[in-house]
């Protein structure tokens, strides 16, 4: 099963549409195809607004930033739905990116059970889950 | 007055993109009840808005208090803005976490 999702762009960056879901909710969020992020990150405002907190993290997770090192939390929410496949029980690290237009970063622990192309001059992404 | 009743005060009528980016201006906006054009994309019909404001934080905190009335609330910006460098985090892994993180079919 393969499916075509459409992205955006910001200057040289791929936005896709993801959707989160926690406990108290779904928030629709702007995750960055990031190959060069290993862990899909998203800010806490976003697993705030869906019902999650430090508290439900299983683990810390130090993070190098341009100021030195930083703690966010790994968490596992309900469900990550982005390029049109859902995903329960999935891991994501909480930490605030800095920039305002940013939701989240989608990382290789989700890429990397995918098959994908991106057309860009489409403005579209085809993928497909590796058997 | 019910709680369900100042919810719904508070919610706009569906509003194209058109009417609420002329209603707010270069603001922040969370909405609701979004009729979204393809499943996948960011586009919608219509949606209803529950807060706005000039900051993120500002329009974020007046949303928060949706939560028990709307499952999904979503979020905008109706301006166009300087594009800002993303600052890319690296999380440093160790065996632990990368175990932790493989996702299990």
């Amino acid at each position: 099963m393969s499916y075509e999702s459409p992205f955006v762009t910001d200057g040289d960056l791929i936005i896709v549409h993801a959707f989160v879901t926690g406990p108290r909710g779904v928030s629709p969020a702007r995750f960055v195809l990031d190959t060069g992020a290993v862990l899909t990150t998203m800010i806490p405002e976003i697993a705030d607004l869906i019902g999650y907190s430090a508290r439900d993290g299983f683990r810390r997770a130090k993070v190098h930033t341009a100021i030195g090192e930083e703690e966010g939390y790994v968490l596992r929410v309900a469900e990550l739905s982005v390029l049109g496949f859902a995903m329960p029980a999935f891991s994501i690290n909480v930490f605030d990116l800095g920039h305002e237009d940013i939701d989240g970063l989608l990382g290789l622990n989700f890429l990397s059970d995918f098959n994908y192309e991106i057309r860009s001059a489409e403005r579209r992404i085809l993928a497909e889950k590796i058997a | 007055m019910s709680a369900a009743t100042r919810i719904a005060l508070a919610t706009t009528e569906p509003l194209t993109w058109a009417e609420i980016c002329e209603q707010y201006p270069d603001q922040w906006v969370y909405v609701v009840e979004i009729d979204y054009i393809h499943p996948r994309g960011f586009e919608f019909r219509t949606a209803r808005v529950i807060s706005h404001g000039q900051t993120r934080r500002e329009a974020y905190d007046q949303a928060r208090l949706f939560r028990d009335y709307y499952e999904l609330i979503g979020h905008y910006f109706t301006g166009s803005r300087a594009m800002q460098p993303l600052l890319r985090p690296s999380v440093i892994l160790d065996d632990e976490l990368r175990v932790a993180i493989r996702y299990r079919r």
